[in-house]
């Protein structure tokens, strides 16, 4: 590998080069219905321990992968919103290991080793106005999980949950584009947007997104860092690695290549036993599967069937729906609220509809999930932390499209206000009732009866006779008038209707 | 053994003398039975039996079926055997070897279901060499079978148990499978018909994998036309196995009597040049049969031949080192404790009951597909294969319709005489292997049988998907060659 | 008498394969081997025999593999497969125990 000697030996007292930071991320494909090569569910999670197994995932005698048609396109889709190129056959190979998860001793995957036959390669993507090249896309199996019983290592019981062995993975493997943390940050967030827009993954199941991280100086050996368990540990792990080669580097010392592991607990990464097959994997063709071809009829009709990207559904919420563009950055980020918007929205409520969607649903969420949530460590999870708090809650599953939609024409057309919108939304989410029973119950409609509203109007005048009689030649004394009469309602009276009343009060006709 | 018994029949006159009620299922199959328990005393041809009773029962279903005139499928209650590497449901597959004595398969390979679906009766399975890898038998784990010809003499392998019990009349038919001649060889040392189909027309799920680019599972039966009726049942696309081909099932006796009138047959030199003296003059006969019946022949050289063998081996060795990987005695197999063990000590442990041959072969395919060897080895081996197959594919699109060769160079030796001296066991290999490295389908014919009592079988190829034409020139010559003595008892 | 074919298909000699390989291999593939003499000979003639291939002049040969279209593949179905507890080891809670990692 990179040759010792060009390390940093020499420049030992100057300035620290720059640091060179690559990615290996693992998503699922948790979206789909079926594993890459048997019939058993993707989505594993909650199931007993070996109750999402056949023979074909457990490694059985006899038995042949038989390949996801589906894993294929959306992995081809991924490939391509990454900019890659898509090779006309791909192919899968063995990489064999011994280890207790995998049922056959080696992981089916992908490999360049005869031609460029991984799902996708060459690709770049932009991040934060910088160009992050892609090296390859590769499809292969998730293994089993490991489970670890008993206090002492001498009583420790090893046990093995194969539900996970032979989910679908996307391997992304970049180019060492990065320079620091904040890069890898927006990277992270704008994939994990990504494979949830192309309806691969949902980036907030635990375990879902994966990451490993090689650093290096500028001309300096690599180091692989592993057992990373979230995005927020990534970086702080990325940050230990440059800081402490960097160290290395100020004292003369050389950077070992290596592979090292986040140690969570202790801050620190640290280097891992080598195990003898990383020394050089014997990699074989896989013959059970043969090459797959996908022609440009196959890449044609997956372009049309890929969906909006991100920046452009933000393009749109901005220019065609008039969102302002925090707002249409928040909502277009996430798939299942961007789908909700635009599954509710009519030409005159979108404005409304996102603002209500992106203040007040995303924080009833945001509420209902923080009061629920189980303290549950996830291991390997690195999508989890920013998304885990927007999906999955009771609140997004009572809210219906019809219900949401009837809110925000409500408050459009000004018939409520936008505080008893949030009062209604939250009354929905808890007792699961339709837009008409709440605002009818709650009594949230705007008073546009102008009787009931005439006595009001009248006490406000009497209460406040000095702006009353300014009112008659200074207007921003009549909204003062408006608002104490909101106040008296409690936000209900009908602005319109209101001021129409003042001004007949006040000026006497 | 009575021999005029019924279970002589052939397959074709089996299903007739069943459906037309000359005898019934129950009565065939219990004097099947009764020859099995008599025959195995000599010759080991099965590893187990199944339960007779099941197995009467449902012989009598079918005919129940039959007189009720309800469809009994294309088999009718034939007995069949099957070789110890294929599963089937609720019942042990040991491959041959001790690491599986105690795995019960979960499912029926589609073989199995297929056979299952047409009304056979799968009465045993069948001995082989451990995890298929060997040509007499002699590595199976639970020792060899023995050549009803001579029992002094090796079957051939790896499917030597399915051939004895062809040859025998241990059973109507019986499938075996051939990753590089392993249904050839021991059918012509046992004087059978053994039929290695086209790769990807009959489905490898259930098979347990040896060398997965090149294998498939093929009938071994007592004519050219049993073989055909049986390949017709396990052959056609299988959605739990991605390598067969789009092909809808076939009737394969469908033009099987057309004769070779007008075709073009190669008797290929390698092959035939260093082969012994009695199975040569066979060879010259069978060409002779040939061209009476209307066919011509001529000798034509396939240079890449030379260098079947060592890329056979390459590959082979490399695919087994990968799929007995999966035999770590962690999920299932035999017992043997964990306690006390790290990880890779027990798989080592436990990985030590594969016998020296599967152990041998797992090391050199570690080797030659390990970083620093496989662009030397596995890498060449796979492009010599490429290079074999333009030769071969070549020489069916200008000139022949079937090439031609002994099966195997050799008599059939004696049991022990061969076993240790591994690279003089590959040459055995040399005429069949080319089939399986290009995807080919092939048979072996019976032909002849040597002054000392010995068969010799003559080897036939065609190209890809050319099954029909294949079975159409076996069958040619069947009918052609001189009358076979009866093998002895 | 063997046939001719064993000496038309001359095996270089070069006897590269050491013990130490041998042993270094069958750790690889994890076999317990107790006596890698034993196995040594074998494999080396083996091995000798394998390098004809360097004389097959395939350097430049590509490989050929075959193909079949992305819609001829399995299609993504969940469909349960049940039954499979009664032929796998368990060791409770249907987990599979399997011996600690070093
Ligand atoms: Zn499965």
């Amino acid at each position: 590998m990179s040759g010792s000697g060009r390390g940093a030996g020499g420049a030992a007292g100057g300035a620290a080069p720059r640091p060179v930071i690559g990615l290996e991320i693992h998503c699922q494909m948790t979206s789909l219905k079926s594993k890459l090569f048997c019939p058993c569910r993707a989505d594993y999670r909650g199931m007993a321990p070996n109750e999402n197994v056949c023979p074909v995932c457990m490694g059985m005698p006899g038995t042949l992968p038989r390949l996801n048609a589906e894993a294929v396109r959306r992995g081809t889709m991924i490939a391509m919103a990454l900019g890659c190129a898509i090779p006309e056959r791909i192919s899968f190979f063995r990489k064999n290991y011994f280890y207790p998860d995998l049922p056959k001793n080696f992981q089916i995957t992908q490999l360049d080793m005869y031609g460029d036959t991984s799902i996708g390669g060459r690709g770049s993507v932009l991040v934060g106005g910088r160009t992050v090249g892609i090296r390859r896309v590769q499809l292969e199996e998730d293994p089993g999980r490991m489970i670890y019983e008993g206090a002492s290592v001498q009583n420790r019981i090893s046990l093995v949950d194969y539900n996970r062995a032979g989910t679908p993975l996307v391997e992304i493997v970049t180019e060492p584009d990065f320079e620091g943390p904040r890069q890898l940050r927006l990277f992270l967030q704008m994939l994990s947007d990504m494979v949830g827009n192309l309806g691969v993954c949902n980036p907030a199941l635990e375990g879902a997104m994966r990451a490993d991280a090689n650093v290096s100086l500028e001309g300096g050996n690599r180091v692989e860092i592993k057992n990373i368990s979230s995005f927020h540990d990534l970086e702080k792990a990325v940050v230990f690695e440059i800081a402490r080669q960097e160290a290395q580097h100020s004292r003369g010392l050389e950077v070992a290549q290596e592979t090292r592991h986040w140690d969570a607990a202790r801050k620190i990464t640290a280097p891992s036993r080598l195990k003898e097959e990383e020394k050089g994997y014997r990699y074989l063709l896989e013959a059970d599967i043969p090459w797959v071809r996908i022609d440009a009829e196959t890449v044609e009709s997956l372009k049309s069937r890929m969906p909006e990207s991100v920046s452009e559904k933000r393009e749109r919420f901005v220019s065609r729906h008039m969102i302002p563009p925090q707002v249409a950055d928040v909502l277009s980020s996430d798939k299942m609220y961007s789908d909700l918007f635009d599954a509710a929205r009519t030409d005159k409520n979108a404005r409304e509809l996102a603002n209500i969607i992106t203040t007040d649903l995303m924080g009833l969420a945001m509420a209902s999930s923080a009061a629920a949530a189980a303290p549950a460590a996830a291991r390997d999870d690195v999508g989890g932390d920013a998304q885990k708090k927007k999906h999955d809650d009771p609140a997004s599953d009572v809210i219906r499209v019809d219900g949401l939609r009837e809110l925000a024409d409500a408050v459009a057309s000004g018939q409520m206000a936008r505080n008893s919108a949030k009062q209604a939304l939250h009354e929905m989410a808890k007792t699961g009732k339709s837009f008409a029973e709440v605002s009818s119950e709650m009594d949230l409609g705007l008073i546009s009866d102008e009787s009931e509203l005439l006595g009001v109007v009248r006490s406000v005048i009497s209460e406040e006779p000095q702006a009353a009689k300014q009112a008659y030649s200074n207007p921003n004394t009549v909204n003062y008038l408006v608002g104490k009469v909101m106040q008296k309602t409690r936000g209900k009276a009908d602005p319109q209707v209101t001021l129409e009343l003042l001004k007949r009060c006040l000026l006497g006709d | 053994m009575n021999h005029s018994s019924i279970i002589r029949a052939s397959a074709l006159e089996y299903v007739r003398g069943v459906t037309s009620g000359e005898f019934t299922a129950e009565e065939f199959l219990s004097e099947t039975l009764s020859r099995v328990g008599e025959a195995e005393t000599r010759y080991h041809a099965y590893l187990r039996v199944e339960d007779s009773q099941r197995l009467l029962a449902r012989a009598r279903e079918v005919d129940r079926g039959i007189k009720s005139g309800q469809k009994v499928g294309l088999l009718a209650g034939m007995p069949v055997s099957i070789k110890d590497n294929i599963c089937m449901r609720g019942s042990r597959t040991t491959c041959g070897s001790r690491m599986l004595e105690g795995f019960v398969a979960p499912y029926d390979a589609t073989a199995v279901s297929r056979l299952h679906a047409e009304g056979a009766i799968i009465v045993a399975k069948a001995n082989m060499d451990e995890f298929a890898m060997g040509l007499s038998t002699e590595f199976s784990a639970y020792g060899p079978s023995r050549n009803p010809w001579n029992t002094e003499y090796v079957p051939g392998g790896s499917s030597g148990g399915s051939a004895v019990a062809a040859a025998a009349f241990e059973c109507v038919a019986s499938l075996g499978s051939d990753t590089g001649g392993s249904v050839r060889n021991p059918a012509s040392f046992c004087s059978v018909v053994g039929y290695k189909p086209t790769y990807g027309l009959v489905s490898r799920h259930g098979l347990v994998s040896y060398a997965n680019s090149i294998e498939q599972i093929g009938p071994i039966a007592r004519t050219v036309s049993d073989a055909a009726l049986v390949l017709g049942v396990i052959a056609g696309r299988d959605e739990h196995d991605d390598t067969t081909a789009d092909a809808a099932a076939d009737d394969y006796l469908e033009g099987i009597e057309g004769g070779v009138e007008g075709m073009r047959v190669g008797i290929v030199d390698e092959m035939t040049e260093g082969a012994d003296p009695e199975v040569a003059r066979a060879v010259a006969r069978a060409a002779g049969d040939l061209e009476a019946a209307g066919a011509s022949c001529e000798r034509i050289s396939l240079d890449m031949v030379g260098y079947s063998v060592p890329s056979y081996y390459t590959i082979t060795a490399a695919e087994a080192a990968s799929n007995l990987a999966r035999y770590d005695n962690l999920r299932y197999g035999y017992d043997l404790p964990t306690d006390g063990y790290e990880f890779n000590s027990y798989v080592a442990e436990a990985r030590g009951r594969f016998g020296p041959e599967v152990t041998r072969r797992m090391i050199l395919g570690g080797y030659v597909s390990s970083a620093g060897h496989a662009g030397r080895y596995y890498l060449k081996a796979l492009k010599v294969r490429a290079k074999l197959t333009r030769e071969v594919a070549d020489a069916f699109a200008s000139s022949y319709d079937i090439l031609m060769a002994p099966t195997v160079p050799i008599l059939p030796f004696r049991i022990g005489e061969k076993s240790d001296d591994p690279v003089s066991l590959f040459m055995v290999d040399l005429n069949t292997v080319t089939a399986n490295l290009t995807r080919r389908p092939a048979v072996s014919v019976p032909y002849a049988v040597s002054a000392g009592g010995l068969p010799i079988g003559i080897q036939m190829m065609a190209d890809s998907m050319q099954d029909k034409t294949l079975l159409r020139a076996a069958r040619a010559l069947e009918r052609k060659r001189p009358p076979l003595p009866e093998v002895p008892d | 008498m063997p046939p001719r074919l064993i000496t038309t298909l001359a095996i270089p000699q070069s006897g590269l394969v050491t013990e130490e390989e041998i042993e270094s291999v069958s750790k690889l593939v994890r076999i317990k081997v107790v006596d890698h003499r034993e196995h040594v000979e074998k494999v080396r003639d083996m091995i000798n025999f394998f390098e004809m291939l360097d004389s097959a002049g395939v350097e430049d040969d590509e490989l050929v593999m075959d193909d079949v279209h992305v819609s001829q593949l399995r299609e993504d179905v969940h469909e349960p497969f049940g039954g499979l507890s009664g032929y796998v080891r368990q060791y409770r809670d249907g987990y599979v125990r399997v011996p600690n990692m070093s």
